[in-house]
């Protein structure tokens, strides 16, 4: 178990500084010029010549990743080229926007994925069955921006039900003070309802959308790991010393089937933590997505660096979670091969 | 009475006009072993599936009784086979895939004997550690604590039997229990089946293509070939004088060089008469019909139409 544990640290760690590296190289070979950028469209040579001086984009390529090792490693990013604010701090402050949305699209594509999943299994070709199988190719296969723009005429411009796509809270609203950075948390621990509910409420069209279109990749693998499960030959004996339907289905069937969900889960996270660029920005979502692809625009080259280095971070640390997960789910890699008799 | 009476069993592939198994038919006495042999194919697991009521998905049974004392364990209405497992209980080949990995031995069976016997989860618990034990399990409190990735096939197959015993069957179905054991093991697996049925007077049906496990621990033996039966009686009688051609090969398989008549070739599941006629050396005009089980000797029973026409060209 620690070894298992201390492999996926070492391997993680590795990980990262292979993302650092890399990352350095291929923002440097992408197009444009961030000094003109910045300097502007009535700049002349030599003020975009200072640009690049004071920004060190003049420096020869070696010098440039030295420093920008010894600085990643103090853990500072830089200074964003187009607002000239640091990029670790503007990353932060962004950052609990994006997971708290991640985070509640990942919860519901769960509690839509799962359930569907396992009766689908259950009942193979039943209705319920057919359902979901349709259901798991409308979701793959929906745009998310479409969805999303039909939500919002629907339920916010036809219907009223939830607030436009302006940003987290209503213009002039206080968010609460900072505790986790998800506004939903922040507000009940301060005993704050009504902001509670009111973020709940602008959260809930976008966490609609992502939670809608990431519960069929789910749906399919809960559906599939589930049929594995219960073909197999220890259902079988299950039925054969009868064992009640119920505990068959859950605890040889589902529990044995946990692994590749926990995997499915996993991945469908992991895209959530860089891949909501575009309902960050259909929801006015002031999260690291949005911010990620402003800086794009502007060759803001740091910023990006930046945003690349801490999903980076994020999703190696994801990976190691789901390795504990594995471990606490499967006696066979806590365990390891310890024979017993 | 017989214990177990199986008759007419038939089952077939969906949306298949072909069977896989054709009115299979035999019977197990109380306290008996009753051997099911045959080659790879030849439907033994098919036929100890739809006696447990456990067809895979895609499989259906067209027809057929299966009666437990007397009693048939079909559902008219529904045409599916329901028995608990105090009636009947299997175990199977591959003893380690048999088990659940994610659960632990001691619970895997102490739920057995909650479900079967309504006892408390105390209860259960202590009699699941005796039916480790009695299964000759050494340290059985340290296996009841383990998962099955931590024992060996051998005390997987063990334990398996602590389960089947823990339900208290009627009959025992052992769908190939040694196949997957060395050989070492495989003596005592059968002693631990022949004792179980020593001390609970169930039958066994001892399902296995090792016509050698057949001659150590069967009473009876029904031979099958292509989801037909070719011949059932007691194992004297069928391993000293063979009446279905099919039985004649096998041994002669074991043995000496086989008939170079007989072709290799797959079971085909297609003809309409008798599953063996495409290999069958003596095969004529009436083996295109299909041929029932018919007795030849008191208790010996044979579906070949060559010894009525008096053919019998059997070396």
């Amino acid at each position: 178990m620690w070894r298992y544990l201390g492999r996926r640290l070492l391997i993680s760690m590795a990980t990262v500084i292979g993302i650092v590296i890399i990352v350095f190289f291929i923002v440097r070979v992408l197009p444009g010029d961030a000094a003109i950028v910045r300097a502007g469209p009535y700049a002349n040579e030599q003020k975009v010549a200072e640009i690049r001086q004071q920004y060190g984009l003049s420096d020869p390529i070696p010098v440039q990743f030295r420093d920008y090792i010894s600085e990643v490693f103090t853990g500072n990013l830089g200074v964003s080229i187009r607002t000239n604010g640091d990029v670790t701090d503007e990353l932060l402050q962004r950052l609990p926007a994006s997971l708290e949305l991640a985070f509640y699209a990942v919860v519901l594509a769960a509690i839509i994925g799962i359930p569907m999943g396992i009766i689908a299994a259950a009942r193979r070709d039943s209705w319920v069955d057919r359902m979901a199988r349709v259901f798991a190719v409308l979701g793959s296969s929906m745009a998310l921006f479409w969805l999303g723009l039909l939500l919002i005429y629907f339920l916010f411009f036809k219907l009223r039900w939830f607030p436009g796509p302006i940003d987290r809270l209503a213009i002039g609203t206080e968010p609460p003070d900072s505790i986790t950075g998800f506004f939903t948390i922040d507000a009940a621990l301060h005993g704050d309802f009504g902001l509670m509910v009111e973020a709940f409420r602008y959260l809930a069209l976008p966490v609609i959308t992502l939670g809608f279109v990431l519960a069929a990749p789910i749906l399919k693998m809960v559906r599939a790991s589930m049929i594995d499960a219960l073909e197999s030959e220890h259902v079988r004996t299950a039925r054969a010393i009868g064992v009640p339907y119920w505990q068959i289905l859950f605890r040889d069937g589902f529990r044995n089937a946990l692994l590749p969900v926990t995997t499915a889960i996993g991945i469908v996270f992991g895209y959530m933590l860089g891949g909501n660029v575009i309902v960050e920005f259909l929801f006015a979502w002031p999260g690291v997505g949005r911010y990620a692809y402003t800086a794009i625009q502007v060759n803001d080259l740091e910023a990006l660096q930046g945003f690349v280095i801490v999903v980076g971070i994020l999703y190696v640390g994801l990976n190691v979670v789901i390795d504990l997960v594995y471990a606490w789910i499967d006696p066979r890699i806590r365990l390891g091969k310890k024979v017993a008799a | 009475m017989s214990l177990l009476e199986v008759d007419g069993l038939t089952v077939g592939l969906e949306r298949s006009p072909h069977s896989l198994l054709r009115e299979v038919g035999f019977t197990v006495e109380p306290g008996e072993v009753m051997g099911l042999v045959g080659e790879s194919g030849s439907g033994k697991t098919m036929a100890s599936l739809a006696i447990m009521g456990l067809l895979p998905s895609g499989i259906e049974q067209r027809g057929g009784t299966v009666r437990l004392e007397g009693r048939d364990l079909m559902d008219s209405g529904t045409g599916e086979i329901h028995r608990t497992a105090n009636q009947m209980t299997m175990i199977f080949q591959d003893p380690r895939s048999a088990l659940n990995p994610t659960m632990r031995i001691g619970r895997q069976i102490a739920r057995v004997i909650e479900t079967n016997q309504n006892a408390s989860r105390e209860k259960a618990r202590a009699a699941a550690l005796a039916a480790l034990s009695h299964v000759g399990i050494p340290g059985a409190k340290r296996v009841f604590r383990a998962y099955p990735h931590q024992l060996s096939g051998g005390m997987c197959q063990r334990v398996m039997i602590a389960m089947a015993l823990a339900c208290k069957p009627r009959i025992l179905i052992a769908d190939e229990p040694t196949t997957a054991l060395d050989v070492t093991i495989q003596a005592q697996i059968f002693d631990l089946i022949n004792d179980l049925v020593q001390e609970t007077g169930c039958g066994v049906l001892f399902i296995t293509h090792d016509l050698g496990a057949i001659a150590e621990m069967c009473d009876r033996v029904t031979v099958l070939y292509g989801g037909q039966v070719m011949e059932t009686g007691s194992l004297r009688g069928v391993f000293t004088q063979p009446l279905h051609p099919y039985t004649q090969f096998l041994f002669d398989a074991v043995e000496r060089e086989v008939d170079p008549r007989v072709e290799e070739k797959g079971a085909n599941f297609a003809l309409a008469g008798c599953r063996f006629g495409h290999r069958c050396p003596y095969v004529f005009e009436a083996c295109g019909q299909f041929p029932p089980l018919r007795t030849v000797i008191e208790g010996h029973r044979s579906a070949c139409f060559l010894p009525e026409e008096g053919r019998i060209g059997a070396p």
